[in-house]
């Protein structure tokens, strides 16, 4: 009982500072992200937090604040609740995790905007948003295409969601494109940070012959493990060159900014709706990192060719025709993929070795 | 396309790398435990060993000064441990469990301003004469860095120690029966500060590795949940150093298994797969224990027990 | 203890308790935080008491949540709750059971250090729940993404306390808290497990059976854990999913320990520690500092707790001598 009796004291201790009350910036509007890994993750939670301090730069009048590391599923429901209790006007929820909790907290606060990222949830005051990053994901597999020597292209993917799905797709579009013999294979890490585990999967393409990795996961280990082996890579989240100079040949990355300052303009002047928001190239939400000096002046002519089509609306990455791994036609020549088909896309096109892990009825 | 045995050969040599990080952990522990010291905060001490191994690494631009600095590190890092379980006599379990959520908490802290770091000195392969032209076996193991080599050195030095010298006979008796060693004139406390902080300074050696050799780079929560492998390890090698390696190299290479099948192609599903490791370590532990039926295993008779010299 | 980087430890207390206590919502969910903190930590009193070191609470977590979880996915939603619910409420408590029941099987028979077992059970359970989310269980409408279908309305535990997440699973927390300590107090069966956790030696002369007792222990432990996992998913989550939080598995190893194997004790070490991580949140909302000060400040604690068994040592000893 004596040890109860300390935790009581530890408690008491604890008790005895709660004095006074919590000093607010009056005026400003408040605005809140909730972030599933450290701010400076290096890779995904960063590239929203260089959002966050975009729009604290380019729009007046706001304050933020953030809360890191929230566990996915039951507890985020509390953080995203508290942040609408004190006087939070927008919420930016940073991973698909915090969909349901973020869902459920925006039912009792009407009079507060929720922005979920990457979900597919919405109410009459919470939209969600997300980036077609399998426009730079189709250009980076030019890239590739064009780079290769081997014909043997490794991506290190996460986890068999549409997302992924999807970027591995449009990557390989675009290496098949320009190299019909080239094949992208896939590897799953079963986790979004692992470096150890990235490092395992970039290690195992490198040993069956690739000479370029690609990375979907956060941590720039796959791209490292590529520069000890003299091969090229291509980076995810924010530009990687910084990791492995002489490998990187380009990066996919996010420019959430431009969305939050967006979104908090229109919550400020009232026009704010609940969206879909799923912004391109075009929006200027997504690009292509500066290229490595090792790439082609005619690879980025090329690029830049389809850049400037994707830019223009003219051209698609799922623009038929597309066939899938075993060959069937899915979609058919002057038609193009659903944004509805994109956002629950399972198979694999043509030119991917790999599978996805079956998902039940 | 590379042939099926240099793939092979490749992917062995990367798995006994990343072993390697399990090793250190491992071969720690096993002393830890073998003197009657539970340790659960593996994990605990092999990020603090990665966080500020790193920062000495980064800072000296000396990655065998940063493995030392990690090293001790995590030495310190198991003191606390050593001290709440064996002078106040605490719950080693407790103790353990608070010593992972400390060594997460404080690197998350003071890792702030080292993420995105990378450490750029590279670690040097040197081929051992005579062995490293051995077929296969040559180019797996005899083809690597010096932290490799350290810890072959240091797994059959610490096997030697333990069962041929007085000074395992003392430290097996430590952690088999306090008492009666106490009587034979052994230390208890003494030894067992000595194992937890020994197995302190492996975990941060470990994690040292990690962050300087490994996947050079500090990144919050980098070890991964791979002191809790470490622990399951221990029990795999049935607390014996020259076991350590097996568990340790099929933990790293079944990584590089999976991931092999998956980059051909193969439709197993990977939670399968990687659940693998730990059902096999279970298999081998049972078996072990059913053959050697009666006989004694290796697991320390008073692990997790605190000693106090004045009860009676 | 956290007066470093010029961060006023008392303006940390402060914003932890706020999270915790201050207010009737942030006390709701402290309640939501402890609730399966009551549950799985009451399970293990009794098997620690019996010196059995289940660390495998977070395994028989989940398998709890899948075995319910079973029913509420599989079972039409016009069946009455009156039903649907007890039913997963057994087969929870079956799950849970069967993985600990796994390793006390194995200490038992083989001398199996139950540590390590249950350590590497927990994995496994993981792997099975990830596998399940990632293959069979899939919901095939979210878009691919790793969630079970939500459950139906049958399926959910109410919620007992209006707009709050606070739900029925609390009442069953405290039956159990209570009914445990009668358990343990006052039963034939807790008596012989205190007396096999004081000295099995002592305990199998006088005839009682270790074998028996400590199945039927752990068969009770386990279970109790797999029901915390399926109030976590009927009752706040409502469908299956990879973030069920299964590390208070862990934690409720440290509430046991705190609470001195009391099972009163332990209702109150649990909203202790469920405030700890419900108001760990707001540390960092309102001071802009790190994450990883909520972890300092919980270790430091513990630390400080653990010191403090040695007075609790010193007098047993004294009375003894005395």
């Amino acid at each position: 009982m004596k040890k109860f009796l300390l935790a009581i004291l530890v408690l008491a201790f604890v008790f005895t500072p709660v004095f006074g009350g919590v000093g607010h910036a009056a005026d400003k509007m408040k605005v809140a992200f909730i972030y599933v890994g450290p701010h400076n993750d290096g890779g995904w939670t960063q590239a929203h937090d260089n959002g966050r301090i975009y729009l604290e730069k380019h729009v007046p009048g706001v304050i933020t604040s953030y809360s890191e590391n929230v566990p996915e599923g039951a507890p985020a429901e509390k953080v995203i609740r508290d942040y609408a209790n004190q006087g939070y006007k927008v919420i930016f929820a940073t991973s698909f995790g915090f969909m349901d909790p973020m869902y459920n907290v925006a039912k009792d606060y009407p009079n507060v905007i929720f922005e979920h990222c990457a979900g597919y949830k919405t109410r009459k005051n919470m939209g969600t948003y997300f980036g077609r990053m399998y426009q730079p994901d189709y250009l980076a597999g030019i890239i590739a295409g064009f780079m290769t020597k081997s014909n043997y292209i490794g991506f290190v993917a996460p986890f068999s969601i549409p997302e992924v799905v999807r970027e591995i797709d449009a990557f390989t579009i675009g290496v098949q494109e320009v190299n019909k013999k080239a094949k992208v294979h896939v590897i799953w890490t079963n986790s979004w940070f692992d470096p150890v585990k990235e490092a395992n999967a970039a290690n195992t393409f490198l040993a069956n012959g690739a000479d370029i990795i690609a990375s979907g996961t956060d941590s720039p280990a796959p791209l490292q493990a590529a520069e000890k082996k003299g091969k090229y890579s291509i980076g995810y989240d924010s530009d990687m060159a910084k990791f492995a100079p002489k490998s990187v040949l380009t990066s996919r990355i996010w420019h959430w900014g431009i969305f939050y300052a967006r979104a908090v303009k229109e919550v400020k002047a009232g026009t704010w709706k609940s969206t879909e928001y799923w912004g391109g190239m075009k929006d200027g939400i997504i690009s292509l990192a500066p290229y490595g000096p090792m790439v082609p002046e005619k690879v980025k002519a090329y690029v830049k060719k389809r850049k400037d089509q994707i830019l223009a609306g003219t051209f698609d990455p799922f623009d038929g025709p597309i066939y899938d791994q075993k060959g069937k036609l899915r979609v058919k020549k002057g038609q193009q993929l659903s944004d509805k088909d994109k956002l629950s896309l399972q198979w694999f096109v043509q030119g991917v070795v790999g599978s996805i892990p079956k998902s039940g009825s | 396309m590379t042939s099926q045995s240099s793939i092979f050969v490749t992917l062995s040599s990367t798995a006994v790398r990343s072993g390697t990080i399990l090793l250190l952990p491992t071969l720690g522990e096993i002393f830890a435990e073998r003197a009657g010291i539970l340790n659960l905060g593996i994990e605990g001490m092999m990020i603090i060993g990665a966080l500020f191994g790193f920062i000495a690494g980064f800072v000296t631009k000396n990655p065998y000064i940063g493995f030392v600095v990690g090293m001790i590190a995590g030495g310190l890092s198991a003191l606390i441990h050593a001290f709440v379980s064996i002078t106040l006599r605490g719950n080693q379990i407790v103790s353990g469990l608070a010593l992972t959520i400390f060594g997460l908490g404080i690197t998350n802290f003071f890792g702030q301003p080292w993420i995105n770091r990378k450490f750029t000195i590279p670690v040097k392969d040197y081929a051992i004469p005579g062995l490293s032209k051995i077929p296969y076996v040559g180019q797996i193991f005899f083809h690597q860095d010096l932290f490799v080599y350290f810890s072959y050195v240091l797994m059959i030095a610490m096997w030697f120690m333990l069962f041929k010298t007085k000074l395992g006979v003392h430290l097996r008796a430590v952690g088999e029966n306090a008492r009666a060693s106490d009587a034979m004139g052994v230390n208890v406390n003494r030894n067992r500060y000595f194992w937890t902080f020994f197995g302190g300074l492996l975990a941060g050696g470990g994690g040292a590795y990690l962050t300087l050799v490994y996947a050079p780079f500090w990144l919050d929560g980098i070890t991964a949940g791979r002191g809790w492998i470490a622990l399951a390890l221990v029990i795999f090698a049935m607390w014996n150093p020259l076991y350590a390696f097996i568990g340790a190299y099929l933990f790293g290479g079944i990584d590089a298994l999976q991931f092999q099948l998956q980059a051909s192609g193969t439709t197993i599903p990977s939670s399968l797969l990687n659940m693998q490791p730990y059902l096999l370590t279970l298999i081998v532990v049972v078996a072990a224990t059913i053959v050697l039926r009666k006989r004694h295993i290796g697991t320390p008779r008073e692990l997790g027990e605190p000693y106090d010299r004045e009860e009676r | 203890m956290i007066s470093f980087k010029g961060i006023n430890p008392l303006a940390a207390y402060k914003a932890l308790l706020i999270g915790a206590f201050g207010s009737t919502y942030t006390f709701s969910e402290t309640i939501v935080a402890a609730t399966p903190l009551i549950l799985i930590a009451t399970g293990l009193v009794l098997v620690f008491n019996m010196k059995f070191w289940n660390i495998g609470a977070y395994g028989q977590y989940i398998m709890g949540a899948i075995f319910s979880s079973y029913f509420a996915l599989n079972v039409s939603p016009s069946v009455s709750p009156w039903i649907l619910l007890p039913v997963m409420c057994v087969a929870s408590i079956i799950g849970g059971a069967i993985w600990a029941l796994i390793p006390a099987f194995m200490k038992l028979v083989w001398e199996v250090n139950e540590v390590i077992s249950t350590l590497l059970l927990n994995y496994i359970a993981l792997y099975i729940l990830k596998y399940l989310m990632y293959g069979p269980w899939r919901n095939p409408t979210s878009h691919g993404f790793p969630l079970s279908k939500m459950f139906a309305a049958n399926a959910q535990l109410p919620r007992i306390w209006p707009h709050t997440r606070v739900h029925l699973g609390i009442v069953f927390a405290i039956i159990i808290v209570f009914l445990m300590y009668f358990i343990i107090k006052k039963t034939r069966f807790g008596y012989e497990t205190r007396v096999i956790g004081e000295n099995s030696t002592a305990a199998r002369y006088a005839g009682i059976s270790i074998f028996r007792n400590t199945m039927l222990a752990m068969a009770i432990s386990g279970g109790i854990a797999g029901l915390a996992g399926m109030a976590q998913v009927s009752g706040v989550i409502h469908l299956l999913q990879l973030e069920i939080n299964p590390n208070y598995g862990y934690t409720a190893i440290i509430v046991a320990w705190l609470a001195s194997l009391n099972p009163i004790a332990v209702l109150l070490v649990s909203i202790l520690l469920g405030g700890i991580e419900a108001g760990g949140s707001q540390i960092q909302m309102m001071m802009h500092v790190p994450y990883g000060i909520v972890g300092v400040i919980e270790s430091s604690i513990l630390f400080a707790l653990l010191g403090g068994e040695i007075f609790k040592t010193f007098r047993v000893k004294f009375r003894r001598r005395g």
